[in-house]
């Protein structure tokens, strides 16, 4: 059920986990300088101008769907400041123009805003409960939890997300609850695999050896001893998951399954956008690109994180 | 040839627990969701008598295992139903299904490829350079656009402002392959561009590693022009980030080109898909979802093998 490579078969290697393949492969063989044209260089993932760029763009975001109700003459999202797709214009209401009934684009985004990222932080949170134990307790146990584990990740990514959520979100019901669990759900898979692969690579060193040689039980080697090590490994997917989660409910509201209709949603405006984008494609460029600098900066962020704690990159 | 046979044996051993667990977790996700396909069918305005009289003859009544059970024996036999409101044989259907996403997330794949490998060579060779940086800032882009942003835009540029493309539609393959081409360019187009800045990364990432070995070196040393070198030496050795990811994403189109579907209005796997859990059809779903498991399983097989066979230094034990 293995995949291992003979020369130098490490049974703590994540590598080895039949069909969960992981994507990176260890380089075998050294590195030398020597071709000037082939020289390596300092992996550059992130510059600091884009790091910064998403740092900022995240905070005024959040800045303002936190205190939406307290920006001065922001309209309320389900409220007509006039015509249908008005070009903008200088109050702060029409700064980005009306939608296709005459609602306040920038009022729309803001509260937008703000489902889009309590689901966000919220599933990321629910699926980080599910994920992070079922990935501990199947990497420190292995054997029998270990193909639990397994199972329960290959059965969460066996189906498409997209339609794993639809049944889930029909099931529980089209709420900001429904949609939330459904989607900490569908994305334990991630956490699952990523956990249990750095478990696995946790538990045999030397200090954790050490830890059970002084007696400690395996609550405390886990809770002491490994979760600060899975630390570093999940920050850098946090933010690229969150991201994908972001993704996902506004592919739920595009679809129309989404959080139901007055409450403003990114996917939602789109949605509605395309429909009158022939003649009027500026309304559906403000939550286009709103949704666009949001995925980005989070998968910028991840990038960066991700780039800081792979030993592997690190080493180059 | 022994050991690979019982490599394979032993993968869709492991895959039998996923297929049930996700099957009977269909049926009971399904049992869970509110109303009954009795109230799907008949509508709103239906009696309860009316609803529990349909429920019965279609079997709906029973307790939610005793239907399952009786749905894993008939499809062990090849037999998954009819569909809830046509009564049509849902095989029939699926196949149709599949043929269609099939055929788009082939040429979505193609287009990927053609496209990023070519790139990904280019900024592999010059890694840190000008055409490199570009490159890595366009892709981490495109990798922040939604599928569901990618139609929209996919389709303002080619349909709306240019009108080289139909807006929405679908032509099989029987009917004319240019006109299946024509309609299946955009859908494919978009599908690929999420798929395509994917590759390129992956590629880009093993190449410039495969590039700082010793073999390479040699090769080098030995006055091969790199051109050369790069097609048949590096290549091989770059590609087994690439066939895992290829089988991803062969898995994420064969099931989830559900936005795209949607959008460009193409009777696929996907779109079924979102309209049998909007009505509830029970048959079609566990159809579908048994579909997606034994693709999963069977292209993580493929995946497996094609490692053992890119680095002979793997063994598919």
């Amino acid at each position: 059920m293995t995949t291992g490579i003979r020369p130098e078969a490490d049974p703590a290697s994540p590598r080895t986990q039949g069909f969960n393949a992981v994507l990176k492969p260890p380089r075998l063989g050294t590195s030398l300088t020597l071709i000037p044209r082939l020289r390596r260089r300092r992996p550059r993932h992130v510059g600091r101008g884009m790091l910064w760029f998403a740092i900022i763009w995240l905070t005024v975001l959040v800045l303002a769907a936190v205190f939406a109700d307290f920006i001065p003459g922001l309209p309320a999202p389900d409220e007509k400041i006039g015509t249908f797709a008005q070009r903008p214009d200088l109050s702060v209401g029409g700064l980005l123009g009306t939608d296709g009934i005459g609602r306040s684009n920038l009022s729309r985004i803001i509260y937008g805003a703000r489902v889009s990222l309590t689901i966000a932080v919220v599933s990321t949170i629910i699926g980080l409960l599910v994920g992070v134990l079922v990935g501990v307790i199947g990497g420190y146990y292995r054997g029998v939890a270990e193909s639990v584990a397994n199972v329960i990740a290959n059965c969460l990514s066996a189906l498409p997300p997209l339609l794993l959520l639809l049944a889930l979100v029909s099931a529980i019901g089209a709420s900001l609850f429904g949609i939330t669990i459904a989607l900490g759900v569908v994305i334990a898979d991630l956490y699952i695999r990523v956990s249990k692969g750095a478990v696995i690579g946790t538990t045999s060193r030397e200090y954790v050896l050490a830890a059970r040689a002084l007696g400690a039980g395996d609550l405390r080697i886990i809770v002491k001893e490994i979760l600060p090590n899975l630390v570093p490994v999940l920050a850098a997917i946090i933010p690229m998951a969150m991201a994908i989660m972001i993704v996902v409910e506004g592919s739920l509201s595009f679809l129309g399954y989404g959080i139901p209709a007055p409450t403003p949603s990114w996917g939602g405006m789109i949605a509605a956008g395309s429909d009158i984008m022939r003649q009027f494609p500026w309304v559906i460029a403000w939550p286009v690109i709103t949704l666009f600098l949001t995925v980005l900066s989070f998968n910028a962020i991840g990038d960066y994180l991700s780039s800081r704690t792979d030993v592997r990159e690190a080493k180059l | 040839m022994k050991t690979t046979l019982r490599a394979i044996g032993s993968r869709l051993l492991y895959g039998i627990p996923v297929l049930i667990i996700v099957t009977l977790g269909a049926a009971a996700l399904m049992g869970l969701m509110p109303g009954s396909p009795g109230q799907a069918i008949l509508g709103d305005a239906a009696t309860q008598e009316q609803v529990d009289a349909i429920n019965e003859q279609l079997g709906y009544n029973q307790p939610f295992i005793q239907r399952y059970l009786e749905w894993a024996w008939n499809a062990l036999h090849g037999d998954f139903g009819t569909t809830l409101f046509t009564q049509e044989p849902v095989t029939d259907v699926l196949m149709r299904r599949l043929a269609v996403t099939a055929e788009l997330a082939g040429l979505a794949l193609f287009i990927a490829l053609v496209v990023a490998i070519p790139l990904a060579m280019l900024a592999a060779l010059r890694a840190g350079k000008l055409l490199d940086r570009t490159l890595g800032l366009i892709t981490s882009a495109l990798l922040s656009i939604p599928s569901f942003v990618s139609v929209v835009i996919v389709s303002l540029i080619f349909v709306v402002w240019l009108s080289w493309f139909p807006a929405t539609g679908w032509v099989p393959p029987s009917e004319g392959l240019g006109q299946n081409l024509y309609y299946a360019f955009l859908p494919a187009l978009a599908l690929s561009i999420y798929e395509g800045a994917f590759f390129y990364r992956v590629i880009r990432s093993d190449l410039t590693g495969t590039l700082r070995e010793d073999f390479i070196l040699v090769a080098r040393a030995k006055g091969l022009p790199r051109s050369y070198i790069l097609a048949r030496h590096a290549m091989r050795p770059s590609m087994t980030s690439l066939v895992t990811v290829m089988g991803l994403a062969l898995g994420r189109l064969l099931g989830g080109a559900v936005i795209v579907e949607y959008f460009f209005a193409v009777p696929g796997l996907g779109a079924e898909a979102v309209n049998a859990v909007s009505i509830k059809d029970m048959p079609m779903i566990q159809a579908i979802v048994t579909v997606c498991v034994v693709a999963y399983v069977l292209i993580f097989i493929v995946v497996d093998l094609a490692y053992a066979w890119i680095d002979p230094r793997v063994s598919v034990q």
